[in-house]
């Protein structure tokens, strides 16, 4: 192939024009780039100083005690993981079920899966008193565990997204590897070299990713949702009244792919304005995102109604301090912010066309995400502060320690999708340029019987005759 | 004179008085009366996971019978870094002054026992011990909880979690005869 000096110089066609415009940024990079890379590590820094601490004085430093012994980091957790299932999860379904218009957004869904599987891997790490007794997971782990479990489906799931991610990459890396040249830094060259694994585009090659990403599409897609799955088991097989719930599994994975949505609109909006996407992210992906959106709040919505109609009506046992506390307690508010700002809100946005626009869908995906968080902290801190025994019922209140690892996960976040994004082009060319050319040749079939029917019209006037998309030649 | 040595005597006896109630109001507040003789029967020998009797008896100062007396017994042990009595359970003595207790011998080696009366108005408090060596090596823990459903086992998490690790090493190998068979074109 050759190389491309239209990396900045003039377009020629509008496949040119896609790839100049997505791989620019793997070659350029502003100032306005390093600077948000400096603050976002500056963050970082301060929470590892923060886990420091938590190091050497041990949990002490956190609001963490023995009635309330989950707090900011298994949130976190719960939602980094939620988040994750955006990506793979949405892009996996995309692609099984057909639907050409994902392809400008199935890479950057497949990013943050990765990222936020790394980053939620981490947490219950650094929960841990002692983190360097991980190894105790393995050696000590019994296979009756949810939380070996957790590690063994959040490993696999790790794995998978990575393969998921790198399988569509390949094409894309080596039309780096070929049309970058001088332009991009010799270690990037190498680096695409090493990772395109000589992909030359032939016959074979394409068959090969062909089966490969079939594989791994429909494989992905029960072992996201055992994921979480699992991460719900953590809580729904430990006893305590507010986790007892058989809908929980479910309930985690539409939350999951719920609060996913939410963050893909966030990030590919940010994508989208700073590498000028317009053309490719259009108004429409938006729009077609909101509706996946929109479907998920009411499936949200119908778990809500599921899960406290329920334990309200009956209020048995323990369930009537839970209900309490929820409703009309301490932690009222935050709970109606959920049910309010987390899924009515969002979904109104959402419903009405006036403000079913770009800047709408970042105002509801907003909501979503905090409202997610939200309803995190609900099920971690309202589940562990039921009373079991004749005590008063403890508070959490998180330290400075834990806000500030919490600050660090998300920088951490956005710094590795920072550095994805200088790395990896955003948008899977190759795909959007098949896409393009399906568009086109389903434009041209259409150009082609329409001039049938034309034809058809003028020499069989009395016939009525009339083609049909199948193909058949109906007469009357 | 008589005056004065009368009011001497006044006091002395005032103040003998005082010490005798003192003395009476000290022992009062400690609840203590004569202590009385605590004895503890245990086997000397004993099988882990056996049943082992424990029998103490409460016998007053003059060798009768203290009925109706709640003892109870402990086993030292320590956890980690952290040392202290086990309550093993109590027993109330009988006509006779016996209490029984009834203890599953879950440590093997020298278990102590100890039995404790707290005392009560009447008697005061007592303790006595003795020594069992346990020995064996059962495995005392017993996995009946559940239900155990045929094959719903670790092999079935291993089967699942093989079966997708396996589809991972096909991808694999998929990948590898990408990059052969550009090696493969970039020839020809």
């Amino acid at each position: 192939m050759e190389q491309i000096d239209t990396v900045v110089e003039e377009p020629a066609s509008w496949s040119r024009r896609l790839e100049r415009r997505v791989m620019n940024p793997l070659i350029k990079t502003g100032q306005g780039y390093w600077i948000i890379v400096a603050l976002l590590a500056l963050v970082v820094a301060w929470g590892v100083y923060a886990y420091s601490t938590q190091l050497r004085d041990g949990l002490i430093v956190t609001g963490m005690r023995d009635r309330i012994q989950w707090g900011i980091y298994i949130i976190s957790f719960v939602f980094f993981i939620g988040i994750s299932h955006a990506g793979t999860l949405i892009s996996a379904i995309l692609r099984v079920a057909k639907a050409g218009w994902r392809t400008p957004v199935t890479r950057i869904a497949e990013f943050i899966t990765v990222v936020a599987l790394s980053i939620g891997g981490l947490m219950p790490i650094i929960d841990l008193g002692r983190p360097d007794r991980i190894h105790h997971m393995f050696i000590f782990g019994r296979w009756q565990s949810p939380i070996l479990w957790d590690l063994l489906s959040i490993t696999t799931y790790l794995t998978g997204s990575i393969i998921y991610l790198y399988l569509p990459l390949i094409p894309d890396l080596a039309r780096c590897r070929d049309r970058l040249g001088n332009e991009a830094h010799p270690w990037k060259r190498a680096f695409y070299r090493l990772a395109s694994v000589g992909w030359q585009g032939t016959e074979k090659q394409h068959k090969y990713l062909r089966i490969a990403m079939g594989c791994m599409m429909v494989l992905i897609i029960p072992v996201a949702v055992s994921v979480h799955t699992v991460v719900s088991w953590i809580f729904g097989m430990t006893l305590r009244e507010p986790w007892n719930s058989t809908v929980f599994g479910a309930y985690f994975v539409a939350g999951a792919i719920y609060s996913g949505i939410a963050t893909i609109i966030i990030i590919m909006v940010i994508l989208r304005r700073v590498y000028h996407l317009e053309e490719y992210i259009t108004r429409q992906h938006f729009i077609n995102l909101g509706y996946m959106l929109g479907a998920f709040v009411l499936i949200m919505l119908y778990f809500n109604v599921l899960e406290y109609v329920t334990t309200g009506y009956k209020l048995a046992g323990e369930g009537r301090f839970h209900f309490q506390q929820l409703m009309t307690g301490p932690f009222a508010p935050a709970f109606w912010f959920y049910i309010l700002g987390g899924m009515v809100v969002p979904g109104l946005i959402i419903l009405n066309p006036g403000t079913r626009t770009i800047p709408g869908l970042i105002v509801a995906s907003i909501f979503v995400d905090i409202g997610m968080w939200l309803e995190r902290f609900i099920i971690v801190v309202t589940g562990l502060r039921v009373p079991l025994m004749p005590y008063a019922a403890s508070w959490y209140t998180p330290t400075w320690v834990e806000w500030s690892v919490m600050a660090a996960a998300f920088a951490g976040f956005g710094l590795i999708i920072a550095v994805f994004v200088k790395l990896f082009p955003v948008i899977s060319i190759w795909e959007v340029e098949e896409h393009r050319e399906h568009q086109e040749a389903v434009r041209v079939a259409e150009q082609s019987l329409q001039r049938l029917r034309e034809e058809a019209a003028v020499t069989q006037p009395a016939s009525r005759t009339a083609f049909t998309w199948e193909g058949r030649h109906e007469s009357s | 004179m008589n005056h004065r040595r009368n009011g001497i005597h006044t006091l002395g006896l005032l103040a003998i008085l005082v010490l005798l109630a003192l003395l009476l109001f000290s022992s009062v507040a400690q609840g203590a009366g004569p202590e009385p003789g605590l004895t503890l029967q245990a086997p000397a020998q004993g099988t882990l996971g056996q049943t082992a009797t424990v029998q103490s008896t409460l016998l007053a100062l003059g060798g009768s019978p203290v009925s109706g007396a709640t003892i109870q017994f402990f086993s030292p042990a320590s956890f980690l870094s952290t040392s202290g009595e086990v309550f093993l359970g109590e027993a109330v003595t009988d006509s006779s002054g016996v209490a029984v207790l009834r203890y599953e011998l879950r440590s093997d080696n020298q278990v102590e026992i100890i039995a404790r009366f707290a005392g009560n108005a009447s008697y005061g408090p007592a303790e006595s011990s003795a020594t069992i060596a346990v020995q064996g090596s059962t495995q005392l823990y017993q996995e009946d909880i559940g239900v155990r459903v045929p094959g719903l086992n670790v092999w079935l998490l291993a089967a699942i979690l093989g079966g997708v690790w396996s589809v991972y090493f096909t991808v694999f190998v998929l990948v590898s005869r990408i990059a052969r068979e550009g090696v493969r074109a970039r020839a020809i």
